[in-house]
């Protein structure tokens, strides 16, 4: 590459300042499009990311701009990347959102995805701490209008 | 907690089975799956994950009057080619009786004698439909995608050789409507149907035309139900006559757009056409754009094309799904232009096969 590298600063919502390569924040459309646009004064605000979502997210992206990084390499990185608890994906995913990256979007969402497959309802309220907000007649209810489903 | 977008996302990849269940999870998911959006969502990622349904017709051994057909299933062709069979449905009718079959989405609709049924592969819900004009001839299942609806078009007798429609409209989570529409002024464009296919709202009818003495394609739009005329590519605008147990020309839907698949005389080569329509404002001139050309040599004898499937993250390629004459699925990758073998079971004892695909549309519950 002909011209120096270019950083940018990216600040969280708890004022945490992250310094990274123009080449890998890109990777998020978002400051993409932020860039391009040349709305870019010195710091990039990031009113929906917390900084240790945000350590996370760099860590991925930096990883994945890795030069001569294998695929299967990639792919323990990705399945040790997205083991983690329920509420640190759910920031991910929000995060990913925020930021379009779509890649990486997708990737956790699948991850969701694996935990809920072949669940009851039951066992998805625990895993993702969600409050049953039903009375015991309204999910009665549900549960008739959908017997197919519950088979 | 995600937000409804979010959660959409998430669910709608999960099978619509499982999605319905955890409708009663909270208020918040019972919302996010009840929406339309999340249904078209799920659609969308639906369709790009088949299934594979086979019937099979087998004699009754105490009693050679009746024979039964056999509906199973092989969940995830593409994942998962080697599952079992899935039996979900079986079916005696009088020896005599031919049954008819119309696959579209998760339905399969067909017939008992005169009377009409409705099979959903995914509620696993079989129920008549209204009586229908006799006698039939034919009728096909075709979808609306952008009403979200279902037609079924059942073509009858009248006197002097002339034919009726009539048609049903099955809309979601609504009852079947008790009676069936005569279709008025239509043309008499139907002669003898060979092969028909719903693609993208329509249906579209093989037939042989007897006045041309060629064979021709009818179409009837679904939505505003007007009939039309389509002339096959040219190419294969000479008469075949087709000695294998598959026609020479199949009709196949190809990235959602309506095609026919034309064999070689000796199935060693095949061309798939497909009906594209101008982008010009005023003139949405239809034409044969000739899409694929394979070289089937050392493949099998004859081929029965199943479909094609869309890759998960490019629309433009897939993979076309053969049955040949060994049996054995065959997937052609149209991205890299070969050919995989898939599943250990034999395909050719079924009489019928097709893709489908898990829908959240429901019949029958009041909404």
């Amino acid at each position: 590459m002909s011209s120096s590298t270019k950083f940018l600063t990216l600040k969280t919502c708890d004022d945490k300042k992250f310094v990274l390569d123009e080449a890998i924040a890109v990777r998020s459309q978002t400051i993409k499009n932020m860039v391009e646009d040349d709305c870019v004064s010195n710091v990039i605000p990031l009113p929906n990311v917390d900084s240790k979502t945000m350590t996370k997210v760099i860590e991925y992206w930096k990883k994945h701009s890795e030069e001569g990084i294998s695929k299967d390499m990639l792919m323990d990185f990705d399945k040790a990347f997205v083991k983690v608890h329920h509420s640190i994906l759910h920031a991910l995913i929000l995060a990913a959102n925020f930021l379009n990256d779509k890649e990486m979007l997708d990737m956790m969402c699948q991850e969701v995805v694996d935990r809920i497959k072949g669940k009851t309802p039951e066992e998805i309220r625990k895993e993702f701490d969600i409050k049953n907000d039903f009375t015991p007649e309204e999910e009665e209810e549900i549960r008739k209008e959908n017997a197919w489903a519950f088979e | 907690m995600l937000p409804s977008d979010l959660l959409a996302e998430i669910l709608s990849r999960l099978p619509a089975k499982n999605a319905c269940q955890l409708k009663c999870v909270s208020k918040h998911w019972l919302n996010t799956i009840s929406t339309p959006h999340f249904k078209k969502l799920h659609y969308k990622k639906s369709i790009k994950n088949p299934h594979l349904v086979v019937i099979d017709e087998s004699i009754k051994s105490n009693n050679y009057f009746t024979k039964t057909l056999t509906i199973s299933t092989i969940d995830h062709l593409k994942q998962n080619p080697t599952s079992n069979l899935d039996k979900k449905f079986t079916i005696d009718i009088l020896f005599q009786h031919d049954t008819n079959f119309s696959f579209n989405q998760c339905f399969i609709c067909y017939n008992i004698k005169d009377n009409i049924w409705l099979y959903n592969l995914t509620t696993q819900q079989n129920q008549e439909l209204p009586h229908v004009t006799t006698p039939m001839i034919s009728f096909d299942l075709g979808y609306i995608p952008c009403s979200n609806e279902f037609k079924i078009v059942h073509v009858f007798g009248k006197k002097d050789d002339k034919v009726g429609y009539e048609i049903i409209t099955l809309k979601d989570d609504n009852f079947v409507p008790t009676s069936w529409r005569i279709l008025e002024n239509h043309k008499n464009l139907y002669t003898r149907k060979i092969a028909s296919l719903s693609v993208n709202g329509s249906i579209y009818w093989l037939v042989y035309d007897m006045q041309d003495n060629k064979k021709g394609i009818v179409c009837l739009d679904l939505e505003n139900e007007e009939f039309r005329k389509i002339s096959c590519p040219k190419e294969c605008s000479i008469t075949q006559k087709s000695l294998m147990i598959y026609q020479a020309q199949q009709l196949v839907e190809v990235k959602g757009l309506f095609g026919v698949a034309q064999f070689s005389a000796n199935f060693s080569h095949v061309n798939i056409f497909v009906l594209r329509q101008g982008n010009k404002k005023k003139n949405k001139e239809e034409f044969w754009v000739k899409e694929f050309s394979l070289n089937l040599f050392h493949m099998g004898h004859w081929f029965k094309i199943l479909g094609f499937v869309p890759f998960e993250e490019d629309n433009t390629n897939g993979e076309l799904v053969f049955v040949p004459n060994n049996g054995r699925l065959l997937l052609y990758n149209t991205k890299k232009g070969s050919f995989k073998n898939v599943g250990e079971y034999n395909l050719l004892r079924y009489k019928h096969h097709s893709l489908y695909f898990d829908s959240l549309f429901c019949l029958g519950s009041s909404g």
